[in-house]
């Protein structure tokens, strides 16, 4: 999968294309959006990833150029701005997704991943992670067969985790997917790490191995490594 | 009403100084003609003492039994205290009839009847057939006065009409003129609730009103002109500090995740060496404060953005009670961390609102974190909604903190406030700015209350439909 970054803040790019790169992507990048939209024509990208405030050519415009040539490819448009013009007009212009900054890297991958997949996120009634085993249709989950009381909150929160297993959630992912909330509030993010402590006590205490992690300034994941 | 007295006094105005010049000239008229009157009654006089002295001097033959002649004149000639002639005009008119006693009959001046006609008089020797005798004329005044009584009839009449005419006049042009002024108090209004880019319509630019439409949209362009700076730089600002927030973000997260050895290659822009678990630590603190800063940002621009004259939000109905019961039972678990019991009391039939969700949840949510985060462990929350109006809705947030001096209420409501006993919390000091904020925008007010028992209470009066 090959993606484009355009993106005029160097050290925002390089660590988009590193990050991207580490996860198995082929990313090129480029500074301006007069270069990015040269690119674009002249190479196959599979998806594109564009900040709205560049210099010279803005990301907007490059957007619309490029939806009226007729470009199909996906596009992750990424703003300073979060104002609600800027994302109508982005999405109006043809966007896919956007993306406020400053933003947590493992949602901007989160993103990409569920644009390259372009279909419905899995949602098998059955989830199954290293010995964790949950059933959506019962709503009940279970480890090494030991049944898990879980409240309802705490079971949203670990199928969330589950379907994103080995992957790094942020605090904001939580809070947009399983409690809903349209913006950040400090108070959310409290009552989130109070259900993450939660539900590690009753998931990881019983056992000798530790699946859910916080990752200090990230927020956490549900893995075997790390 | 200032517009009002404005009209009716320039009406009165009006009406006064036309008063004053109508009924000094209409006074003027009166005089003149009366003078003219006058004088032509002695004229008239004298005209006719010389038209009986050549009648009698050529025609006393033709003088009746009684001293009776034939003239339209009214005339006597007395000869000592006999009445020598009297003319039989004179002999008709109420003067003689009237007079009871023809010899006690004044001979000079005016008299008047006692049917109320007045005559004016007047007497001079006369030689009538070589005795010296004295000639009375007299003119009945009737017809002058009548003339001049309704000459003044008709000016008070007319005073009258004109002065109706100019407070009516005078009220309806004063409207006419100061209802552009009406309007453009309207439109000002309008202008500065609702959007500083309209402007005044100028339609006469030369006139009072033109002048001031012109100066106040000038005043506006002004206000405009650095409304704009201060909204450019609030998003000036919000660009300048997101971008770096970003990069600290992403360098830091790529570097996390490397060092977590899943990531695969270590970013160029990251030090190539692994790093140990103190180095994870601190980049994972650094994040941290990177995320706080990025609130911080966020809260900023909210409430610069209010600054500046925001819309509210499209309002919707809302179920007040469901709101209340879903915000507490998404804070619940910091107050069971706490050992602390939140109290929730809803009232049936449920109270609905016109609100903005989002906003009026933001609020509530803050309010009653700030309630959780200052009461003591094992202290209890009470969250009571009401509706002591038909039109209005009362949430009651009461703490179980010590109780906040009055003097010290309206200051928590302040932006970056810190007062003593929120030092030690890591808040930012926003919440409650922001809270007010949001309930404003929803056209609701928020503020601390007297109240009884302990704690404190917040109360959030919000309209209810």
């Amino acid at each position: 999968m090959r993606i484009l970054v355009i993106e005029d803040e160097p050290k925002v790019a390089g660590a988009i294309a590193e990050g991207l790169r580490a996860e198995g992507f082929e990313v090129d990048s480029s500074g301006s959006g007069e270069e990015g939209f040269l690119l674009l024509n002249t190479e196959r990208f599979d998806l594109l990833i564009l900040d709205i405030l560049l210099p010279g050519r803005s990301g907007l415009e490059v957007l619309e150029a490029a939806r009226l040539l007729g470009a199909r490819l996906p596009i992750l448009v990424l703003t300073a701005r979060d104002s609600v013009e800027d994302r109508v007009r982005g999405l109006e212009l043809g966007a896919d997704d956007y993306m406020v900054k400053p933003f947590a890297f493992s949602e901007l991958l989160a993103r990409v991943r569920a644009l390259l997949r372009r279909g419905p996120l899995e949602t098998s009634d059955f989830i199954k992670y290293a010995d964790v085993e949950m059933d959506c249709s019962k709503r009940s989950c279970r480890r090494r067969g030991r049944a898990i009381p879980l409240t309802v909150k705490e079971y949203e929160l670990l199928e969330y985790l589950l379907r994103h297993e080995e992957t790094v959630v942020s605090r904001e992912m939580i809070a947009r997917e399983v409690w809903h909330a349209t913006e950040r509030a400090t108070p959310l993010d409290n009552v989130i790490d109070v259900h993450v402590a939660r539900l590690r006590r009753k998931l990881d205490e019983p056992f000798d191995k530790k699946l859910l992690k916080t990752i200090r300034g990230v927020g956490f994941m549900l893995g075997e490594r790390g | 009403m200032m517009r009002t007295s404005l009209r009716l006094r320039l009406a009165l105005w009006f009406t006064a100084a036309l008063f004053v010049t109508m009924g000094s000239s209409f006074l003027a008229v009166y005089f003149f003609v009366r003078n003219a009157w006058e004088s032509s009654i002695d004229r008239q006089l004298n005209q006719d003492f010389e038209t009986v002295g050549s009648f009698l001097f050529y025609r006393p033959k033709s003088i009746g039994a009684q001293g009776h002649l034939y003239s339209d004149i009214m005339f006597l000639v007395k000869d000592g205290g006999r009445i020598l002639y009297h003319s039989s005009a004179m002999c008709n008119s109420s003067y003689f009839t009237e007079s009871g006693e023809r010899e006690t009959i004044p001979t000079e001046g005016l008299w008047r009847s006692s049917s109320g006609k007045v005559f004016a008089l007047r007497s001079a020797p006369m030689m009538v057939s070589f005795r010296d005798c004295v000639a009375t004329i007299a003119i009945d005044l009737g017809p002058m006065n009548q003339s001049l009584s309704s000459l003044a009839n008709i000016l008070l009449l007319a005073l009258g009409a004109a002065m109706a005419g100019s407070v009516l006049g005078g009220f309806g042009l004063a409207t006419r003129s100061l209802s552009p002024l009406g309007r453009m108090a309207e439109k000002m209004r309008s202008i500065t609730t609702e959007g500083l880019s309209e402007r005044l319509v100028v339609e006469n630019p030369s006139d009072e009103m033109g002048r001031v439409a012109i100066v106040f949209n000038q005043t506006m362009d002004r206000l405009e002109a650095s409304f704009t700076r201060l909204k450019s730089f609030a998003a000036e600002v919000s660009h300048e500090l997101r971008t770096p927030l970003t990069a600290i973000r992403s360098v830091g997260e790529l570097a996390l995740r490397a060092s977590m050895g899943g990531g695969g290659a270590i970013p160029e822009c990251v030090s190539s060496s692994a790093e140990p678990a103190s180095t994870r630590e601190a980049i994972g603190s650094m994040l941290e404060e990177a995320d706080r800063l990025s609130f911080l940002v966020d809260a900023m621009l909210t409430l610069a953005r209010s600054d500046t004259g925001q819309s509210p939000p499209e309002p919707a109905e809302a179920d007040l009670g469901a709101l209340v019961l879903s915000v507490v039972e998404t804070l619940q678990v910091l107050a069971e961390e706490k050992g602390q019991r939140i109290e929730t009391t809803i009232p049936e039939p449920a109270i609905i609102g016109s609100l903005d969700e989002t906003t009026a949840r933001r609020a509530l949510v803050n309010v009653v974190d700030n309630a959780i985060r200052y009461t003591p462990a094992g202290g209890s929350i009470r969250v009571i909604l009401r509706r002591p109006f038909p039109d209005k809705a009362f949430i009651d947030i009461v703490d179980g903190a010590e109780a906040i001096p009055e003097s010290e209420r309206e200051a928590l409501f302040e932006r970056f406030h810190r007062s003593p006993r929120n030092r030690s919390s890591q808040g930012l000091g926003l919440g409650l700015a922001i809270a007010r904020w949001a309930i404003e925008l929803n056209g609701g007010k928020i503020a601390f209350v007297d109240h009884e028992g302990s704690g404190n209470c917040c109360r959030i009066e919000l309209a209810a439909r």
